[in-house]
């Protein structure tokens, strides 16, 4: 039984308490302490209170009337709109309605890309000449020292390029070459025209552009820039001499113009062949090309064209050319004339090349024929347009390999693109 | 699973986790809300409301100690409805009681016999009366220092109290408790009796 005892007081009660629950501060604890040793009924009231606490506290657990779980259906917690953005099927959703858009408007300008190039084929490299020689530069051309200066200066700027590129166009520059020495040993051309003749003329032209590739230029000669005594087109008539005098002669008489630089009009050149790439393979011909610096400080205004030496390299390269026209040029080149070796020797042989229909304008092409020309003549002199259509096929089959490159791409895009925006929607909506 | 497996994937919206949880914790939280609100379907009620609050703020949970986190939302809540119930008082006594004395069948264990669990089941009963006779304010704090056990700083946080307050008020509670017991002496067992003499 409980003895009925005096009632400690409230504050007495509060100490007890907290003494119990060990929430007195030290001192207030050592002061109850010697309290409780002295005084019985407050250790009494301790006791009484203690037991209450530990009868409360030994109740049992109780158990769970149910559950309490969460239906995963109502409780599911909700996904921040920003990782809903996120989500896996919106994100494949997305890139792939991006990447439709991109690859329909990568496809649709390779087309549109591919067929401008298709319908300007013929006049890209006229346009890029056109850009190049603009009509100012054009009439600088005209004049022969301006002319190897600016031939000086734009070999100079892609010297560099060309040399860099030669691995690369050698073999469409022999491509090239071939066929056109095919054309000119096939071709009927007039009787002042010879092959020998019309490769003389070709000549590595710079472009000052980086964005250009350098071009290789052949120039058709007419008859009035043609020097005497120059071949004729059937092999049997040309000889080893004849052609010795009209390489030699004719790169110095026709480049000096003495005779017609003042009646001629101011020519326009015409490039007949361009090039992808300068004559990687005919390094001699580079090197043979006088510097402008030689050329001005000739008193006689004779202008180099070209070398003999540097078309009979191609000539001998030329396997489809190898008539009587390359024998010719073989024993030309093996025995040059000894004005040849003038032209040659007092000119300083440098890496130059000249831009055909750069010089002066015995030499230029699309120049007016003379009066005194007779009616063959003027036929051959006539600005005949002898289609670079070989190296503007190739030109135009590099730019429809790449615009073709371009759509197979686009359409590969294309695919891929579907399939994700496909993916991501079937996701989302199964989200 | 273990607790930390399953906080971390209630976090992240795994109900199911979460439900493991409340498995493991819904009978001592259940214990919590009946000895605060002292009737069946309030404490049921208060228990399922606190396991929902814990799911919704989950994400606020950083410490290690899961248990008394709900513990402590069980609290929250049990006190919040106290408070509500002081401001527009519904409920008899006389229903709390017929709540009280049917929640007290759940202590039945198979390994206690039929007498002991009736003698159990009856002093618990008295004891849960004379916790239930206690006012709102002083109950709480009783329940929150006796049967859990928490210290009077985190009472004194829970019920936003003072800590002196805390401490007067838990005294005369357990006054209280201690002459309610008085008439109930007869079922206490033998080792309490003991402290008679």
């Amino acid at each position: 039984m409980v003895a009925p005892h005096t009632t400690p007081s409230d504050h007495d009660l509060e100490l007890l308490s907290a003494y119990l629950d060990g929430e007195l501060a030290h001192r207030e604890r050592i002061s109850l302490e010697q309290r409780l040793d002295r005084e019985t009924e407050l250790r009494a009231a301790l006791d009484d209170l203690r037991e209450t606490v530990m009868i409360v506290r030994d109740l049992p657990p109780l158990k769970a009337p149910r559950n309490f779980t969460l239906d995963p259906v109502l409780y599911r917690r909700p996904i921040p709109w920003w990782q809903q953005l996120f989500t896996l099927g919106n994100v494949l959703q997305f890139s792939g309605a991006v990447g439709t858009m991109a690859a329909l408007l990568l496809i649709v300008s390779a087309f549109m890309l591919g067929s401008n190039s298709a319908n300007d084929g013929t006049s890209a490299p006229e346009a890029a000449f056109e850009q190049v020689a603009e009509p100012g530069e054009i009439a600088m051309f005209a004049s022969p020292t301006r002319a190897f200066e600016a031939t000086a200066t734009l070999y100079a700027m892609n010297q560099a390029t060309a040399i860099a590129n030669s691995n690369t166009d050698a073999a469409a520059f022999d491509a090239t070459l071939e066929t056109q020495s095919e054309i000119y040993a096939t071709k009927e051309i007039s009787g002042t025209m010879t092959a020998e003749s019309l490769l003389f003329a070709v000549t590595a032209t710079p472009w000052p552009t980086q964005t250009m590739p350098p071009r290789l230029t052949a120039t058709m000669l007419s008859t009035e820039v043609m020097p005497m005594g120059a071949v004729e087109s059937q092999a049997d008539t040309v000889g080893g001499q004849a052609f010795e005098e009209s390489t030699s002669e004719g790169a110095v008489s026709f480049a000096a113009g003495e005779d017609t630089a003042d009646d001629a009009a101011l020519p326009t050149p015409q490039p007949l062949i361009v090039m992808p790439s300068p004559m990687p393979e005919s390094p001699t011909m580079l090197q043979a090309q006088p510097s402008a610096s030689d050329t001005e400080d000739d008193d006689t205004g004779e202008q180099w064209v070209g070398t003999p030496e540097a078309a009979l390299d191609m000539a001998d390269s030329d396997v489809a050319a190898g008539d009587e026209n390359a024998t010719a040029m073989r024993e030309a080149q093996s025995t040059p004339s000894p004005a040849l070796k003038e032209a040659t020797a007092s000119q300083t042989p440098t890496a130059m090349p000249v831009a055909s229909g750069i010089g002066d304008e015995t030499n230029s092409v699309g120049a007016a024929p003379p009066a005194d020309m007779t009616d063959g003549q003027q036929d051959a002199e006539a600005p005949t347009p002898i289609e670079p259509m070989m190296a503007v096929r190739n030109a135009n089959k590099d730019d429809s390999r790449d615009y073709t490159v371009l759509a197979f791409i686009g359409v590969m895009l294309l695919a891929v693109s579907l399939v994700a925006f496909m993916v991501g929607r079937r996701r989302s909506r199964r989200a | 699973m273990d607790e930390n497996d399953l906080i971390q994937a209630a976090k992240c919206g795994d109900v199911e986790s979460f439900n493991q949880l409340v498995l493991l914790y819904q009978d001592t939280a259940y214990t919590v809300a009946y000895r605060i609100m002292g009737e069946t379907e309030a404490a049921a009620d208060a228990t399922q409301e606190a396991f929902i609050s814990a799911f919704r703020k989950l994400h606020q949970f950083r410490g290690d100690n899961f248990k008394a986190w709900v513990m402590r939302i069980v609290t929250n809540v049990c006190y919040d409805e106290l408070r509500r119930r002081k401001r527009r008082p519904t409920d008899s006594i006389e229903e709390m009681h017929e709540v009280q004395s049917s929640a007290d069948g759940n202590l039945h264990s198979q390994q206690e016999n039929p007498e002991t669990y009736v003698q159990r089941s009856e002093l618990s009963a008295a004891i849960q009366d004379c916790i239930n006779d206690l006012p709102d304010d002083q109950r709480v704090i009783a329940v929150l220092a006796d049967v859990q056990e928490y210290p009077y700083q985190e009472i004194a946080e829970i019920t936003g109290l003072a800590l002196g307050t805390v401490k007067s008020r838990l005294s005369r509670a357990r006054g209280k408790l201690r002459e309610c017991l008085r008439g109930v002496r007869e079922l206490l067992p033998a080792e309490y009796r003991l402290v008679d003499k």
